[in-house]
């Protein structure tokens, strides 16, 4: 939309790449200062390249601190969220996007509006729940909730995959004989598998990145996950930035990962087909 | 699979007998139930807890002692609750008006046509696949005030010439943090932008061009006005967002230096966790239940604007 001849080009470029950057900018420092010595970190003014490239970081933070452990908590954490979405949100999604039914618009309104909700307002009952049937301190309380709160835009996002896939395929399958469970084991399942994948992912994602009900819900240092216990990291060893930002930086990859496989799909379900 | 156990044959056969209008209705119900009832019982219940709570005696330990009427909403005229209100209410301002404005440029230069900008709008959703936590931690350490980069970077440029304790003074402590807050929502505000500027056709920008129409006038008169609808959506949930957001300032101040940087979500946090005052924590979470009831209302609606559009 802005005229794109010449000059105008290039100004255009250079003022993106600048403001991309300003806005990676946090991330390379994360990655350089995992790979500084306890030694130069401190350099002043501050080494934007490491020298020397300390690789030895991240053996020490995986295998002599918490933060290995809290790696493994966050896995387990997001594995079970990702397969607790996908098995809540398929049915559902199906539904929505093959039946015209009473109340599907009511559904669909509340999954919408669900997806204002913020962990902070509902932690006080969410604890007292989880307190109540002693789900504090255990991997479950804590993927319950995440999936809750993966669940709306899971559903929302899986339901438009779905209506994406031609009835025909189906209705020529249930021709064909199969019915009812089997239609859905061997035609729909298979047809919507890119869509089952995002929606697992998207809640890994989730469950990976939270902070709040996992400050909340666990309690013992051996069970947190990654996001809390480099906080707990940080308050007990406060000058070791070099070891601090290595955890970081593993602690980054995987959802990063994930993210960008699923970022398109995830926009699109967002920003309701705008874009393409 | 052959003909399927005898277990899944009848399963079938139930599903198969379309006849009757009960089960018809029924059907799609079975479907969305474990769902729907995953849902009521995680996050609805919790909601009625939260009610529950705010008009109860509650001891240190969270267990109710009966209904005591509006005794737990005497936090709301707390002086704390007041300042961190006041805070919350300028830290959504601000982040939401700055990111979106940011945004809105950025993805102006997004959506022209240039060498690499694939890239570009792939590396800039960094902070958005990053946790915020994470994210949070690293801008601690950028902001040191003896080792991160802001203080080397302005010390060079002999802007300020001691070190300033960026995190440690009320007054510089909560820009910072809104800064923060406007990277962290940087990638989603410009892709909802890039989404609306996707949706206005080429041929308005060109008819208006011939007609003299100047590169302002045309984002003022064609961009924002077609753009309503997507960017309505965006702010919405930017604001409900920010106005939610916990990890930033729990990260870097925890509310701090005093409360200065106290917002509702970490009072609401500490008065739960730390001052062991539940009651009190459910009533300032139940006003701000009732705030985003309204938002996600307002949200609801205007995003199935935008669906039935695309």
């Amino acid at each position: 939309m802005l005229e794109n001849r010449g000059n105008h080009t290039f100004v255009i470029a250079a003022v993106s790449l600048c403001a991309t950057l300003l806005i990676v900018f946090p991330a390379y420092v994360m990655l350089s200062t995992g790979l500084k010595s306890s030694e130069t970190i401190f350099a002043s003014p501050p080494q934007l390249v490491p020298n020397p490239v300390v690789v030895g970081n991240y053996p020490d933070v995986l295998f002599r601190s918490q933060i290995g452990s809290n790696l493994i908590n966050s896995a387990i954490l997001s594995l079970g969220t990702a397969i607790l979405v996908l098995l809540l949100a398929f049915p559902a999604a199906y539904s929505v996007a093959r039946h015209r039914f009473r109340g599907r618009r009511l559904f669909m309104f509340s999954l919408l509006a669900l997806q204002v909700f913020a962990p902070i307002t509902l932690i006080v009952g969410a604890f007292k729940l989880m307190a109540t049937y002693g789900l504090v301190d255990s991997y479950w309380g804590l993927i319950l909730m995440d999936s809750a709160f993966a669940l709306p835009f899971g559903v929302w996002l899986l339901q438009g995959y779905i209506s994406t896939i031609p009835r025909e395929i189906e209705e020529a399958a249930r021709v064909d004989g199969a019915s009812g469970l089997r239609l859905l084991a061997s035609v729909v399942v298979p047809l919507a598998l890119p869509g089952l994948a995002t929606v697992a992912m998207y809640g890994f994602v989730t469950a990976w990145n939270e902070f709040l009900f996992a400050l909340t819900l666990i309690q013992r240092d051996e069970l947190k996950p990654v996001t809390v216990g480099l906080m707990s990291f940080r308050g007990l060893y406060s000058t070791r930035w070099d070891l601090l930002m290595a955890g970081a930086t593993l602690a980054t990859i995987p959802p990063l990962i994930v993210f960008f496989v699923i970022s398109r799909s995830m926009i699109r379900g967002l920003t309701g087909g705008a874009v393409r | 699979m052959g003909k399927g156990a005898p277990t899944s044959s009848l399963v079938s056969r139930w599903w198969r007998r379309r006849d009757t209008p009960m089960l018809s209705t029924l059907r799609p119900w079975l479907f969305i139930a474990p769902c729907a009832l995953f849902l009521l019982l995680f996050v609805g219940y919790p909601i009625v807890l939260v009610f529950v709570t705010a008009f109860s005696r509650v001891d240190v330990l969270g267990r109710l002692h009966g209904f005591d009427g509006l005794a737990n909403f005497s936090v709301l005229i707390d002086d704390r609750f007041l300042s961190a209100l006041k805070n919350s209410l300028v830290w959504t301002t601000t982040a939401v008006l700055g990111g979106t404005v940011l945004a809105f440029l950025y993805s102006l230069v997004l959506n022209t046509r240039f060498p690499g900008r694939s890239v570009f709008r792939t590396l800039m959703l960094v902070p958005w696949a990053m946790a915020l936590p994470i994210g949070s931690l690293v801008f601690v350490w950028i902001f040191d005030d003896q080792f991160g980069f802001v203080t080397a970077f302005l010390h060079g440029l002999g802007i300020i010439s001691a070190n300033v304790s960026w995190l440690g003074a009320g007054a510089t402590a909560f820009p910072v943090l809104i800064l923060v807050a406007i990277w962290a929502s940087l990638p989603f505000v410009t892709v909802v932008c890039l989404a609306g500027l996707q949706t206005i056709p080429d041929e308005l920008h060109e008819a208006a061009s011939i007609d003299g129409a100047s590169f302002a006038q045309r984002v003022r008169f064609i961009t924002l006005p077609l753009m309503r609808p997507v960017l309505a959506v965006g702010i919405i949930l930017n604001i409900v967002g920010m106005f939610n957001s916990f990890p930033i300032v729990w990260i870097m101040t925890q509310g701090g230096p005093g409360y200065a940087t106290e917002i509702i979500p970490t009072f609401i946090f500490r008065e739960a966790f730390i001052n062991q005052d539940f009651g009190g924590a459910a009533a300032v979470s139940l006003i701000v239940f009732l705030f985003l009831l309204t938002f996600s209302i307002l949200y609801a609606r205007e995003s199935s604007v935008v669906s039935d559009r695309a």
